[in-house]
């Protein structure tokens, strides 16, 4: 009985904790069907008006009107879209490319200089954007890729994160299935492509996606290499809000929500299984 | 086959189908954007601000008319019989005009026939006199000159005589003086005193000197008296001469003059040329009377124009003012309008401008205005002569031109101009960075007008000239929108 009821508040506080962390959200979903002449009301404290800002639970007077402005009159989002989903897919593309292999290089190389250089990965992936910028600003400069996406692109590709992620999953291939199959084929290659790439694909997508939520939605590379506005991703796109557009505002991040979401609802498991083995091993 | 099965495990998997799909649906809202953004966007002409000169079209109703005006006159004091034309009637040449009443041409005829032979009358009266002033003049000189001839053969023959006897007076002093006794002793002393001075001197008695002395002063005497009356003689016969020719110059001289008198032509009397004169208005009198009778008093038209004034009617009589007043097609033509205005006439002399002509729909080009004339308070009139090779008739014409202002440095179409409530503006394309690359952004640019006709408007704002303003939008604009240019 008391097991139950111990049961039943716990289930109670984390579902209230998860309606609470998904709140917000549905804040976004109700302000995107909302007319912009009542989030004008709703809003505005924070539209420059004097008095309170709230929100309802669900409008006085939905329309999707705000949809179709977004979807169908206003091509800039399409523009800040695509570039959003360019950085985000070469990105993630390039460090599959860049990332797997050094993972499995690491995996495979035993020895102080591996460690060591394993060691300053580490260091470098747990250093934040803002201490390695300034350095990274010198030789994007000077390689002459400033305001240009590769200038976003390249750094990113090379970026530590998605290695250790990966590597976890490496290091758990049992050591007689390379000896199993070094017997089948000597060649380190087809090692790689055969064995060790299928046995390490949770982990792989795992990162990948990680990846692809982060890369979504960053905000200071672009805003600190990207000074033309057509090269702008969504992230740092959005306009002064104001009464004009606020309800634009509200569907414009529902929007772009949504494939995060969809990435996130139905790569659950492998994001879930990603991040626990991180954890384990950590 | 692997490479099949990776990308069917990979693409085709449960999380790439849904980012596929989801990225595929994008794809195609992204290409109805497009093609929405491209209906809503506002599609825009542009223009530049240019340096000109605003034109203002000037419209002048007025009418075509004949350059010269005829006066047709009829003889004065003639009775109209009928008046065929009105005023404003178009006339050709040969119309019958008017005609005058028979009877009083009759009667007219009349008096002017026994007027002339009145005249006939007074002339040769005037004649008679004259030749009977002629042959008495003739007579006279004849006379005159006979007087003449007489004086002076007589005159010369009295003068001949005068001189005679003057010359042989002379002679005899002449011949007296050379027997004068000194100057004969005095030779014959002479030769005594040669001979003496030769033969040696010659002794005398002293009373035969004395006597013989004695005897040459009475001789001597006797001599001088003769001379003073030889000399007193002559002097008479002189004097004499002097007077005959003196007399015969006097009666020449008198004798010229009446000569000459008789000579003077007699001048005929001015009345007969003053009455031949009158004769001869009279004939022509006659002759045009006689004229109208043979046309039965018709008067016809000599010229294609239109009556612009008709001062008879039937029963009328004639005066010397004209009876009516023509407008001459033969001549050139030219245009009259009016203008009014509060200010000075907008045209000036010499201006270019183009003539229609209503009813014939014609357009004369390249006419210049000869005069702008002030008729009344605000009101000018126009003419334009059309030339003789205008080939046109009198109607109703529209003259156009065109006033030019000033130079402006900048000037912009009308449809560029726009009010707000902060004032009139222009809206200046301009090409900005955007999300979407560079793109044609409209902003607003306040202006002040100086002065505008229907096309253009010159501003005071300095704007440059290539700046780019819109003239036409298919859609009304709000600054910062996007506008698609349209090359026209």
């Amino acid at each position: 009985m008391r097991d139950s009821m111990i049961k039943k508040v716990s289930y109670f506080l984390i579902v209230f904790v998860s309606v609470l962390s998904c709140f917000p959200v549905f804040l976004l979903l109700v302000g995107a069907i909302a007319s912009k002449e009542e989030l004008g009301l709703y809003l505005k404290g924070i539209l420059g008006d004097q008095g309170k800002a709230y929100m309802v639970i669900f409008p006085a007077f939905p329309t999707l009107q705000g949809f179709f402005e977004l979807l169908l009159d206003q091509p800039e989002f399409y523009v800040v879209f695509w570039n959003s989903v360019k950085l985000t897919f070469l990105i993630v593309a390039g460090q599959f490319v860049i990332s797997v292999p050094a993972a499995w290089g690491f995996s495979r190389w035993h020895g102080k200089a591996s460690s060591t250089l394993y060691y300053i990965y580490t260091v470098l992936m747990l250093l934040p954007f803002q201490v390695t910028m300034l350095s990274n600003y010198i030789v994007i400069d000077k390689l002459g890729i400033l305001d240009t996406h590769s200038a976003v692109i390249l750094p990113a590709v090379f970026s530590t994160f998605p290695v250790f992620i990966i590597y976890r999953y490496f290091c758990k291939i049992p050591k007689e299935l390379y000896e199993a199959f070094s017997l089948d084929s000597s060649s380190q290659f087809k090692l790689f492509w055969h064995m060790g790439l299928p046995l390490a694909m949770p982990g792989i997508k795992a990162a990948m996606l990680l990846n692809v939520i982060e890369y979504w939605n960053m905000v200071e590379q672009p805003l600190l290499f990207l000074k033309t506005p057509f090269l702008f991703p969504f992230s740092i796109y959005m306009p002064k809000v104001s009464k004009e557009n606020i309800s634009y505002i509200f569907v414009f991040s529902f929007v772009v929500l949504v494939p995060m979401a969809v990435i996130s609802y139905w790569g659950r498991d492998e994001i879930q299984g990603g991040i626990g083995t991180l954890v384990l091993k950590t | 086959m692997r490479f099949l099965k990776f990308v069917k495990h990979t693409v085709l998997g449960r999380i790439n189908r849904g980012i596929f799909l989801f990225l595929v649906s994008m794809a195609g809202m992204t290409v109805l954007s497009k093609i929405g953004d491209s209906f809503m966007i506002p599609q825009v002409e542009v223009g530049f601000p240019e340096q000109a000169k605003l034109e203002y079209p000037i419209e002048i109703e007025g009418r075509i008319k004949a350059d010269g005006e005829r006066a047709v006159y009829g003889r004065e004091g003639l009775r109209i019989g009928h008046v065929k034309k009105q005023k404003g009637d178009f006339v050709k040449k040969g119309d019958l005009l008017f005609v005058f009443d028979k009877k009083e041409l009759d009667l007219q005829i009349k008096g002017l026939e026994q007027k002339i032979y009145q005249c006939d009358l007074q002339i040769d009266n005037l004649e008679d006199v004259y030749q009977d002033q002629v042959n008495q003049q003739r007579k006279n000189l004849q006379r005159a000159q006979e007087d003449y001839d007489d004086i002076l053969n007589s005159m010369g023959n009295a003068v001949d005589a005068a001189y005679l006897e003057m010359e042989n007076a002379k002679a005899e002093l002449e011949q007296h003086d050379n027997i004068n006794p000194k100057k004969m002793q005095e030779t014959e002393v002479t030769s005594q005193d040669a001979r003496a001075a030769k033969e040696g001197p010659i002794p005398q008695d002293a009373q035969t000197a004395k006597k013989d002395l004695q005897k040459e002063e009475d001789t001597q005497n006797a001599w001088a008296d003769k001379r003073a009356e030889l000399e007193q003689n002559y002097l008479d016969m002189q004097k004499h001469y002097d007077d005959a020719v003196a007399l015969q110059q006097e009666s020449v001289k008198s004798a010229l003059r009446q000569l000459e008198d008789a000579r003077q032509t007699v001048s005929r009397d001015p009345s007969s040329v003053l009455v031949q004169m009158e004769k001869k208005e009279l004939e022509e009198s006659l002759e045009e009377l006689k004229e109208l009778h043979q046309a039965g008093g018709n008067v016809y038209c000599e010229f294609d124009g239109q009556v612009l004034d008709c001062s008879i009617a039937t029963g009328s009589i004639t005066s010397m003012e004209p009876v009516m007043i023509l407008e001459d097609f033969s001549q050139s033509f030219e245009f009259e309008g009016m203008i009014e205005t509060s200010v000075d006439p907008e045209v000036g002399e010499g201006t270019e401008c183009t003539i229609e002509i209503k009813p014939e729909h014609k357009v004369l080009e390249g006419m210049r205005i000869e005069k702008v004339e002030a008729k009344d308070v605000g009101k000018y009139q126009v003419t334009v002569p059309l030339g003789p090779d205008a080939g046109t008739y009198p109607g109703d014409a529209l003259l156009s031109c065109t006033k030019e202002s000033r130079l402006y440095d900048n000037c912009v179409p009308v449809s560029a101009l726009y009010s707000g409530e902060t004032g009139d503006f222009v809206i200046q394309v301009k090409e900005e960075v955007t999300i979407l690359g560079m793109q044609a952004v409209a902003e607003y640019v306040p202006v002040t007008i100086i002065e505008k006709n229907n096309l253009y408007a010159a501003v005071k704002e300095n704007l440059s000239k290539t700046d780019s303003i819109i003239i036409n939008a298919s859609k009304p604009i709000k600054e910062g929108d996007r506008v698609r240019i349209i090359e026209k």
